[in-house]
């Protein structure tokens, strides 16, 4: 299964992808904003995009609705890891048909938890 | 002369000794104003300087906040890169001695296999040797496990070390929540400097954005605790299954730009006139304003009239 990890902060493009690869992912993609992650997605084959919300050029929210709104990758699963948490940004999140939410700082068991879940009701 | 006349001129005499009284009564309060304006002219000339100086201060401050930003990154950079390499090395040493345990087993078994056809007579002997050499081998494999379990609980710590560095990524973005207000402030001053009609900022451009607007989240906390996670759990949970939301959790945080600018506007921006009127650049006031001041005073002495024209200078005026 590839992932791709969406991030501007290389430092948490590494965290996420080391955190992957402790629960057993190796196969990871990065991309540092929205219009690289589509760009991404267009070259290769992903199967689980993790995104963060707050990025120059295109944010994590109108990354999902362009995911959402494309017809070759529009059923992607997609996992929102940000520092926001506030009730609108969760509910604008899931209006945006993101499969789950992260709030940052995770840790390696959030992130089994939600992946798993995700891959379950997928 | 008809008494109309008479009339008319001590009515006009009562008009001359009014304007005289009202001069009477006005020249203090003038001075006062006058030496209120003397006394306030460098006091407003020292805080425009102020506010000058901090508004040009600011986009250095801004630089500096952008530079923390950027050498924590560096740092924490260098010490992932360290963890990785303690990872790939922990890893290597795990692997490299993962068959010992196996090897010293099988060593131990074709040992005691060795043993086995020798004489009796040896036995006694042989016994007290293998069972020193039987401790010897539990010694080592116990060594081994517990060298195994070192090996992982220095994994499980570097991972907890590199997720600690999360809190890089989010002061960051404080930071530049921080660095944001900044530059929305001294851009508030530098209009609001520039509406008082000094020149003193005109050769300063505004700065350029540091740090875009979206790019950062001014609410972003480093919480440890789970809490955060439960409470957007309970959400996620509620709006999957269309279920009532759970109730509203700590929800204050940094000011947002728009408190930012209700701050700095109440309404609509100060105009020129506004701070004119400041100023007094108002309507002159009427007769009746005038006469309403004065009005319910003591009547003017002849004494009072008399100082008007030949006023006595105060010490104070020299």
């Amino acid at each position: 299964m590839t992932f791709l990890v969406v991030d501007d902060s290389p430092t948490m493009r590494r965290i996420v992808c080391n955190a992957l690869r402790e629960i057993g992912y190796t196969d990871v993609v990065e991309a540092s904003d929205g219009a690289d992650a589509l760009e991404k997605l267009e070259q290769g084959s992903i199967d689980f995009v993790i995104t963060d919300w707050n990025m120059p050029n295109m944010n994590g929210l109108e990354l999902t609705k362009a995911i959402r709104s494309h017809a070759r990758f529009g059923n992607l699963p997609i996992l929102m890891v940000t520092t926001r948490g506030m009730k609108e940004d969760v509910i604008a999140a899931m209006q945006a048909r993101v499969n789950n939410y992260i709030v940052k700082p995770f840790t390696p068991e959030v992130l089994r938890e939600k992946i798993n879940l995700i891959l379950k009701t997928a | 002369m008809t008494t109309n006349h008479i009339q008319e001129l001590l009515s006009k005499l009562n008009e001359l000794r009014a304007v005289f009284i009202l001069g009477q009564r006005a020249i203090p309060f003038i001075e006062e104003v006058v030496y209120f304006l003397r006394e306030i002219s460098p006091l407003l000339s020292e805080v425009n300087d102020s506010l000058a100086e901090s508004t040009r201060k600011m986009p250095r401050a801004s630089s500096q906040l952008k530079s923390v930003t950027q050498a924590t990154e560096m740092a924490t950079t260098e010490i992932l890169d360290l963890i990785d390499v303690v990872l790939n090395d922990l890893d290597t040493f795990k692997k490299s001695w993962a068959a010992a345990p196996e090897a010293l087993q099988t060593l131990q078994s074709q040992e005691e296999q060795l043993w086995q056809p020798l004489p009796e007579s040896w036995n006694e002997q042989l016994q007290t040797l293998l069972g020193e050499r039987r401790q010897h081998y539990a010694t080592l494999q116990a060594m081994l496990e517990s060298q195994q379990q070192l090996v992982d609980s220095l994994r499980e710590r570097m991972n907890r070390i590199m997720l600690a560095l999360q809190v890089q990524d989010i002061t960051a973005q404080q930071l530049a929540a921080v660095n944001h207000l900044i530059e929305s402030v001294r851009n508030r001053m530098a209009q609001l400097i520039r509406r008082l009609g000094s020149e003193v900022l005109d050769d300063l451009e505004l700065p350029r954005q540091l740090f875009a607007e979206g790019t950062f989240d001014p609410h972003a906390r480093y919480d440890r605790d789970g809490a955060r996670q439960k409470q957007v759990d309970a959400l996620v949970d509620a709006l999957q299954h269309n279920a009532s939301l759970p109730q509203d959790g700590e929800n204050s945080g940094p000011a947002s730009q728009d408190e930012i600018d209700s701050l700095f506007s109440s309404g609509t921006p100060t105009s020129q006139d506004e701070i004119d009127e400041l100023f007094g650049g108002g309507t002159p006031a009427s007769q009746d304003e005038i006469d309403g001041l004065f009005s319910g005073g003591t009547p003017t002495s002849q004494d009072e009239i008399d100082e008007l024209f030949n006023p006595k200078r105060n010490d104070s005026d020299s």
